[in-house]
């Protein structure tokens, strides 16, 4: 009895001690995972700390748009920026009309649930899935980026990331779901490699039409200066030959890849005027516009130069995406802010109520900065900074608090908090 | 071929057969577990690991519970009995270990014969043997021996006592029986054969009575059960032999238990005789350190009438007291405190004033002068003024030799002995005590016997307590008038020889009682050299006992 008690023991310890997803293979194992168990194509990475996937999910926007009432009811009063710079945090508020201060109180877990539409099942199919391979790999997995990708002419992107802390915290019930979900980011963009589309597009309709000094004003990135571009501008419009219309036609077919956060590389083939070669453009993307940085001239289409034979044939640009690795002090300024907004209610002044409540001010907005910023540093064990600073943009009022000061804002009977002169 | 493995294997798996579904059980679900645990992800069957210790306890924390609550319940707690099962060559005691019993232990012998062939017993047509009764009197050797017999007949061996049989509530004994055979009788079927082996069986084997209110419906019961189990109507074809043991005579135990076919071999296992107390003596101080110098076979001589239990019993104390004088090795001395110690009692000692010490060793000084020279078979081995049990004295007095019987003289000598206290003190101080009590007790008690039931008185013979019942006697008054005078008669004619010879010996009487009070006691050497002083010795003192007439 006493052995048999034993080999289990051993058989059980044998298999726990064995991750399930191996580290080497763990963007593999997504992929795996998704095409197995729920019929999906998506596309992974893994850098430095995070697990990045995208995935197409058409009708997205439309779906979030149905539901845009109850998730973002009004325009918040209070926008806050969260930066995380040399071992500080630094936060801008903007506010706006009058608000007050009302005590966070996440929605209760046991709402009944809607029945999901095709979007969400599918966005919350990939989220299940990357939640065990977060949980289940020996990979230093810390974060997770869902990269939702809407093929619709909107080109949007919704990404959502988290940390896998707080997913296990979740599994032990430490923290309820939708504190999980108030932890994790939600952000819009403009797919980058629409954006570089549209931008070699106009730019190409735009060589017959404008002239060299506007374009160049246009298209020309800010760092680059204009006599870098000039050659290569003229080149193209040469080596076109006036069948622009025949290249625009296959805009859609022009391999692309974003290569860093702000750079996208567009490969635009020159098959349709005879010639084998194509145009590399790097385009520089700054928020929801594009500026050419770069374009270089191909012989064919894969004959890249050495910079970008990492990157691998155009034909097969598509397979991959770029993932931007996130860390976690950017990730805690961030929460720091969201929390710290969602604090803020808007008053109508002209409202009966009004007169009752005692409206908040800016001052209130940095206390509530520095108690999320106490709840976040402490939930995640954070200590890796020097300072708080606290800056109200309208009005260019600057607070700073050291961090050993900040337990002292949590007593009763703390200071008051002053502006630095 | 033999099936015996077979046989053996069903009847282990029926014995088994609840641990054996547990252990399929366990081990099925086990391996689902292992399985299932091995399909799940790592981070959740690392969460199903750490938090399974916990759940465990609780479970097996609820499953005592409940097990303890079945068990009360559906196995009946009340019909559980304190059965020892033991193995034959478990209990690992053979015939050579048995000491002192050699009649007995022949007797035994031919029945591990009979239970070792029982298969050739068979083939001629016998029948194995149903019980043997052991009797005889306590700590003899009758257990040992039973143990002797199933160790050499190679058989298991289930010991229980009978009073265990008995509850308040009627029937709880008669299912304890029937579960016992049952357990027998499997054993039997594995085994071959299975001895079962009831201690005390007067406890349940009395003769069975209907009393009024109904009390004893729980001892019938039982005793019926046992009946029917050991010799009823459904005849059982295994070997399950039934020993019993008790110390009760005969005529207590029901006669049913005592027929052929259930009691059907009955040993008598007595106390040892002198071979076999020597030998008990050097087999038990074989187990301790003992000085060389021991006398063995005076040992063996002063122990008549102990039995094997009394004898390790007296090494144990002889022992001890070695180890209170701070003695590495036991020496005669100890043994004879020792031998005291279990006969007389532990010596207490009372604050006597001078005047009662005076009476009480004057009474012992007569008890031992009387026994000395009048007891034809009996030697005083101490006399002592030490209260004891308490008796203020003790003249501590015993048989030269084994003797079964006692004749006339011996009774009357013993009548005498008994009479010596009380002639003593009146001789002495004129008046005599309630010291006395103990003494005419017994004196009357013998003479009484001598008369009414020996057929020792002058006139009357036969046994005339039959006739005397307790409600109503058949006795006329003139018989019962004149057996009463025979009876004092004696009485008298004993106090006469008593007072004359302490007369005629008062010399020794008072020397012997200033010893006592000098030194509260006498040992064997100190007395024999007293009476040397007075020109008296032992031989001619039985000499003169065997020239005297047969006895009046």
């Amino acid at each position: 009895m006493k052995r048999f008690g034993v080999l289990l023991l051993a058989a059980l310890l044998a298999s726990c001690g064995r991750a399930t997803y191996s580290q080497d293979r763990v963007a593999e194992s997504l992929i795996q995972l998704c095409k197995n168990e729920y019929g999906l194509k998506v596309k992974a990475q893994f850098v430095k700390t995070t697990l990045g996937v995208m995935v197409e999910v058409p009708g997205l926007i439309d779906e979030l748009r149905k539901h845009a009432p109850d998730s973002i009811p009004e325009a918040p009063p209070v926008l806050i920026e969260g930066r995380y710079t040399q071992d500080a945090f630094d936060f801008r508020v903007v506010t706006k009309g009058s608000f007050v201060r009302v005590p966070r109180r996440l929605p209760d877990d046991d709402r009944p649930p809607r029945e999901p539409s095709a979007p969400i099942k599918k966005l919350q199919q990939v989220s299940t899935a990357i939640m065990r391979i977060c949980l289940s790999t020996d990979a230093p997995v810390e974060f997770y980026k869902l990269i939702a990708r809407d093929p619709g002419p909107d080109h949007l992107d919704v990404i959502f990331a988290g940390h896998v802390l707080d997913s296990k915290r979740v599994q032990f019930y430490a923290i309820s779901v939708s504190d999980l979900q108030s932890r994790n980011e939600i952000s819009l963009r403009r797919q980058p490699e629409e954006i570089a589309r549209a931008t070699v597009f106009q730019f190409i309709r735009d060589l017959r039409t404008k002239p060299l000094s506007q374009l160049l004003s246009r298209y020309a990135a800010p760092s680059k200066r204009f006599g870098d571009l000039m050659p290569m501008i003229s080149r193209v419009t040469a080596d076109l030959n006036g069948e622009e219309e025949k290249i625009l036609e296959e805009m859609e077919q022009w391999p692309v890849r974003q290569i860093e956060k702000d750079a996208v590389l567009l490969c635009v083939p020159l098959h349709a005027v005879g010639d084998p070669g194509a145009f590399l453009f790097t385009v520089q993307i700054q928020d929801t516009d594009g500026s050419l940085s770069a374009i270089d001239r191909l012989g064919t289409l894969s004959s890249l130069t050495s910079a970008h034979q990492h990157l691998g044939s155009p034909e097969h640009w598509g397979d991959s995406f770029y993932l931007e690795p996130l860390s976690l002090p950017v990730f805690l300024a961030d929460q720091i802010a969201k929390r710290a907004m969602t604090e803020f209610k808007p008053v109508d002044p002209e409202s009966p109520k009004a007169a009752s409540l005692k409206l908040s001010t800016a001052d209130e907005v940095a206390r509530a900065l520095l108690d999320a910023t106490t709840y976040v540093v402490k939930s995640y064990d954070f200590k890796d900074f020097q300072e708080i600073t606290v800056v109200d943009a309208l009005k260019g009022t600057r607070w700073a608090v050291p961090a050993a000061e900040l337990p002292l804002y949590q007593r009763r009977n703390s200071p008051d908090l002053k502006p630095v002169p | 071929m033999d099936f015996r493995w077979w046989r053996q294997f069903k009847t282990w798996c029926r014995d088994h057969w609840l641990g054996l579904t547990i252990f399929w059980v366990v081990a099925i679900c086990t391996g689902l577990t292992v399985y299932g645990m091995s399909k799940l992800e790592s981070f959740y069957r690392n969460m199903q690991l750490a938090t399974m210790p916990l759940w465990i306890l609780v479970w097996l924390a609820i499953g005592v519970v409940n097990a303890l609550v079945y068990v009360a319940i559906m196995f009946g707690y009340f019909s559980k009995q304190k059965t020892k099962k033991v193995r034959g060559d478990q209990v690992n005691i053979h015939f050579t270990d048995v000491i002192g019993i050699d009649e007995a232990k022949e007797e035994a012998w031919e029945v591990v014969q009979l239970l070792k062939d029982h298969a050739r017993l068979r083939k001629v047509g016998g029948k194995i043997l149903r019980g043997i009764l052991m009797q005889g009197p306590p700590g003899c050797g009758k257990t040992y021996l039973a143990k002797a017999i199933a160790t050499e007949a190679g058989i298991p061996f289930l010991s229980l006592a009978a009073s265990d049989f008995v509850e308040i509530f009627v029937g709880v004994g008669a299912s304890r029986v029937r579960r016992l055979f049952k357990d027998a009788r499997r054993i039997a079927y594995g085994q071959g054969a299975c001895i079962l082996f009831i201690d005390e069986l007067d406890a349940v084997g009395r003769m069975r009575g209907f009393a009024w209110g109904g009390g004893g419906q729980e001892t019938n019961s039982t005793l019926n059960a046992l009946l029917v189990e050991m010799d009823g109507i459904q005849e059982s074809q295994e070997n399950v032999v039934v020993i019993g043991a008790t110390n009760a005579p005969e005529q207590v135990l029901d006669p049913a238990l005592l027929r052929p076919g259930r009691f059907d071999r009955k040993i008598y296992v007595d106390v040892p005789n002198l071979d076999g107390r020597e030998k008990l003596f050097r087999y038990y101080l074989g187990k301790v350190q003992y000085e060389s110098s021991i006398d063995i076979p005076r040992l063996a001589r002063r122990g008549v009438g102990k039995s094997p239990a009394e004898i390790e019993n007296i090494i144990k104390e002889a022992a001890l007291i070695a180890t209170r004088n701070k003695r590495e090795k036991v020496a005669y001395d100890d043994l004879s405190e020792a031998f005291e110690r279990v006969d007389l009692g532990v010596k207490h000692k009372k604050s006597m004033n001078e005047a009662e010490r005076r009476l009480t060793a004057y009474h012992e000084a007569g008890h031992l002068v009387v026994t000395y020279m009048l007891h034809p078979t009996d030697d005083v081995f101490k006399a002592s003024i030490i209260a004891r049990r308490g008796a203020l004295g003790v003249v501590y007095h015993v048989p030269r030799e084994e003797l079964h019987t006692a004749d006339r003289n011996k009774l009357m000598a013993d009548i005498k002995v008994s009479l010596a206290g009380y002639v003593a003190e009146k001789l002495v101080v004129g008046v005599t005590s309630t010291g006395v009590a103990a003494d005419f007790q017994n004196a009357m008690s013998l003479a009484h016997s001598m008369v009414w039931r020996l057929g020792m008185g002058s006139k009357y013979l036969g046994d005339w307590t039959m006739l005397d019942g307790d409600k109503q006697s058949q006795l006329s008054e003139t018989v019962r008038s004149e057996l009463n005078a025979e009876t004092n008669q004696i009485f008298q004619v004993c106090a006469k020889d008593v007072e004359d010879l302490l007369t005629r010996e008062r010399p020794i009487l008072d020397r012997f009682a200033q010893e006592l009070i000098k030194r509260d006691e006498l040992e064997y050497d100190d007395i024999e050299a007293i009476f040397t002083e007075y020109g008296k010795s032992r031989a001619q003192v039985e000499a003169i006992g065997k020239s005297a007439p047969p006895g009046r």
